[in-house]
């Protein structure tokens, strides 16, 4: 396996390399936290669209789009995403190694997605109008068009019920009703109030030289004043209390059924690894429960399966069945959940559970992107394992931890995205 | 089994590729330090081939639409009662089976147990159990298969674009049909497709990842076993060259209308020439509507087009096509802007750096494919099932120049080869 080499750039503001010859790329990434709240979502949404809309050197998304060509199609890319209390804007770019092209791209590419968060197009002295307007737009399109994708829309809905009032109702996107509050000056204004005080990451995967990125790094920031403080990270291990029901009616064909459970686990508790087995073993994978049996021998579905959110302790579970099938999906899922919290599971079942779990973090290895995302829930909490050794702790869990894992687990709310009256 | 080597310097891989005594063919791509394994089983036989002669027979007969998906599913199915999935999650393995147009295929990828889990694949893919009671079982299954693209916009406006470019020929059927065809489907019509197409002359595997390529041909020998089998005649419809219609549109659950400009190319190539003509139509597009393209930010500026456009190629041995597609609230009006665009370079012709650097940018595109153990199992596996041998990427991409350009612009991207496939948005 391979080890991530960290170094301290400056205070709060880390490199983490992780050098593999296999790669025909380099891909990294830039990430600056901010605490996900609702004052901020949307400000931080319109910022990651419109940094990507021009730098100090290429001021236009037109001279990026040329710029990254002549790179061999470096792709690059801003963006926003949330895990537990934090918000991060994320700009990122992946560009061919050099040894396969004979050019000197690599370094000319980390330089653009520093440029894309440090050095962005200020017409005059702030963000160009018209570009915020134009991203205004795409933002609102992207939020907007949620419903495009019926099953993340009632998984969103899910959530968004499941956890009124937390931070994690927060959608990472934003808000429209925001929109005729921000303009280019404030827009500016809460760019320069969070670019210099907020705790930084890089991460870059790839046959690279970790001293040479370090140095580049360090003279590259060198003529900027952070003043960085740490976000204190906080966790969800709510428990519920009883189980909610809501529904949409929607012009749809198929019905939509999301079930958000709670676990009172996240990954700072030791029981975690062994939710995880529990969870594969109810519905991850061709080997769970449910998709033998919800799909399967009852032939309700052609997908059921559930996913852990390990920053928040919540487990989601997905379907998409016919509207009278509602209640007979619910139940068949439910008996599921009940097996596994009273051990209704094979030795084999268990067994079958860890290898694939195992055998998934063996995979991060081969991918740039679930590397990097796992080196960062590791960034998290000091509690979670190198890949190496959560391995070693999953082959470990027995049927006692799986049952201790999951006596917690309770359904918090039953989302359905039903059709409407008359469709049916 | 002797086996062929063939190094790419520039690429620094190399693909190994051996055929078996039963016509099957073995491509094997060592990837080494990947921990993970991916293999690859297909056959020609996608949702196009609903018209066939049956092996063993002299008549002709047509399948309900669906069929090819249909079969993959119950391929699955084990004599025992139990399914094909069980043996690679034992193993640890993560499988699964995809159907496309022009080909079914099955796949798995594993960290540890290959020779196990290859076996396995070339075992069970082999060895069909179909019966009545498992095809009805299906029928639910894929029923809400069915149901969940019934609301999926952006498949909805891209099928219906195939619809409006296509007057006979079967790219215009759902893949997975309908609940009313597949109602249609029993274990006779199964195994008569099975017995047709599941021929090893009509089927390819790709293998890649850390592995010796001597162990996979050794495991093919030792698992395929030497059949004699006859010859597979699939049946095409005549095709004429004009579109079916000019303007297709539906309503369905999506925030803004989506569209689709189809080009419909009716100038259908075989093997380097095949290859040739994808590379050159999808650097074309890029070059006409790409994200540095003037047309591109003319129309991203004034709001007309958003984030999601996107141009697509879609270049097969019986059918072609290209798009350009996303959301528009005016969909009519983009088309118009296109076409004028298009004129525009008639006149004009392309201008050569541009062409030279986004050619450039493409070849990044391709050397990015070998990051992956399963994008690279699936470029081998689906061009060799269409006789295209993809690892002469680098020779022809060096012979397309931009007079190739203009040449496919004034063949494929006419007004007479266009329709617009419109999804507007329904009521809530």
């Amino acid at each position: 396996m391979n080890n991530v080499i960290k170094h301290k750039i400056s205070d709060n503001m880390n490199l983490y390399v992780i050098k593999d010859v296999k790669y025909k790329t380099v891909h990294c990434c830039t990430h600056l936290y901010r605490p996900l709240s609702r004052e901020e979502a949307t400000f931080n949404a319109l910022l990651s669209k419109v940094l990507k809309c021009g730098t100090n050197k290429y001021s236009s998304m037109n001279e990026l789009n040329v710029y990254a060509e002549e790179l061999y199609g470096c792709i690059y890319d801003v963006s926003v995403s949330k895990k537990a209390n934090l918000h991060s804007i994320v700009s990122s770019v992946n560009v061919i190694a050099d040894k396969y092209t004979g050019e000197c791209s690599q370094e000319k590419a980390i330089e653009l997605m520093l440029d894309l968060i440090f050095k962005p197009y200020l017409p005059d002295g702030v963000f160009s109008g018209g570009y915020v307007e134009t991203q205004k737009i795409n933002l609102a399109d992207d939020i907007d068009s949620l419903i495009n994708d019926k099953r993340s829309y009632a998984n969103v809905r899910c959530i968004e019920e499941m956890c009124k009032n937390e931070p994690n109702s927060i959608v990472e996107i934003g808000y429209k009703e925001d929109f005729d509050t921000i303009n280019e000056t404030n827009l500016f204004e809460h760019y320069q109030k969070i670019v210099f005080t907020s705790p930084v990451d890089i991460f870059v995967v790839g046959d690279v030289d970790d001293e040479k990125i370090l140095m580049f790094l360090r003279s590259y920031f060198s003529s900027f004043k952070f003043d960085i403080s740490p976000i204190i990270i906080e966790l969800g291990n709510k428990l519920s209390d009883e189980t909610k029901y809501v529904e949409d009616n929607l012009n749809v064909n198929q019905g939509k059924l999301a079930l958000g459970l709670r676990t009172g686990i996240n990954i700072e508790n030791p029981l975690y690894y062994a939710l995880l087995v529990g969870n594969s073993i109810l519905g991850s994978g061709a080997h769970s429960k449910l998709f033998n049996n919800v799909r399967e021998k009852l032939s309700l579905c052609y997908y059921a399966y559930s996913r852990l959110d390990k920053y928040n302790g919540l487990m989601l579970i997905g379907s998409g069945i016919e509207f009278e099938n509602f209640e007979k999906t619910k139940n068949a899922i439910c008996e599921e959940i009940e097996n596994v919290k009273c051990g209704k599971f094979t030795d084999e079942e268990l067994e079958i559970a860890k290898e694939y779990i195992i055998s998934s973090y063996r995979s991060y290895e081969d991918s740039p992107g679930l590397l990097i995302d796992y080196y960062i829930s590791l960034t998290y909490t000091p509690y979670l394992k190198s890949l190496e050794e959560a391995s070693e702790c999953i082959s470990r869990i027995t049927k006692d931890d799986v049952l201790k894992a999951f006596e917690k687990v309770s359904l918090d709310t039953v989302y359905f995205l039903n059709g409407k009256e008359g469709q049916k | 089994m002797n086996f062929v080597k063939k190094h790419i310097e520039s690429l620094g891989e190399t693909v190994y590729s051996a055929v078996h005594s039963t016509g099957l063919r073995i491509f094997v791509i060592p990837k080494k330090g990947f921990s993970k394994t991916y293999a690859v089983y297909g056959t020609k036989f996608g949702s196009i081939n609903n018209h066939f002669v049956p092996l063993g027979s002299e008549k002709d007969i047509t399948v309900p639409d669906g069929v090819a998906h249909f079969l993959e599913h119950k391929m699955f199915e084990q004599p025992d009662g139990s399914n094909a999935f069980d043996l690679f999650s034992k193993y640890g393995a993560n499988a699964n089976a995809f159907t496309s147009f022009t080909n079914t295929c099955y796949l798995f990828s594993c960290t540890k147990y290959f020779d196990e889990c290859f076996e396995h694949l070339l075992s069970y893919v082999n060895e069909p159990h179909f019966t009545d009671e498992n095809i009805e079982k299906e029928q639910g299954i894929i029923g809400q298969e069915i149901r969940m693209y019934d609301d999926d916009g952006e498949w909805c406006v891209m099928f219906n674009m195939l619809r409006a470019l296509y007057v006979n020929n079967p790219v215009k059927i759902d893949i997975a049909g309908t609940v009313e065809s597949i109602s249609q489907i029993n274990k006779d019509v199964l195994y008569n497709c099975y017995n047709t197409y599941y021929n090893p002359a009509n089927m390819v595997v790709a293998v890649a990842g850390d592995v010796e390529p001597e162990r996979v041909f050794e495991i093919v020998d030792k698992t395929i076993k030497n059949t004699e089998y006859g010859k597979v005649t699939s049946i095409y419809p005549e095709e004429p060259d004009a579109v079916c219609q000019k303007y297709i549109e539906t309503k369905s659950l999506v925030a803004k209308p989506l569209f689709q400009i189809g080009f419909k190319d009716n100038n259908l190539k075989t093997g380097s020439e095949l290859l040739r003509r994808e590379i050159a139509l999808k650097i074309l597009l890029r070059l006409i509507a790409g994200r540095s393209s003037a047309f591109f930010k003319e129309n991203y500026e004034s709001g007309l087009i958003n984030d999601t456009f996107d141009t697509d190629v879609m270049t097969e041995l019986s059918f072609s096509c290209v798009s350009f597609g996303g959301e528009c609230d005016n969909p009519k009006e983009l088309k118009e802007k296109l076409m004028k665009a298009l004129d525009k370079f008639r006149e004009t012709g392309f201008d050569k750096a541009e062409f030279e650097r986004i050619k450039k940018a493409f070849y990044g595109s391709f050397i990015r494919t070998f990051n992956n153990v399963e994008s690279v199992g699936n470029l081998i596996c689906r061009n060799m099932l269409s006789d295209v041998d993809v690892m002469e990427f680098p020779e022809i991409y060096s012979t397309i120049t931009v007079d190739t350009m203009t040449e496919l612009l004034n063949e494929v991207l006419t007004e007479e080869n266009s329709a617009l496939s419109v999804v507007l948005p329904a009521e809530e």
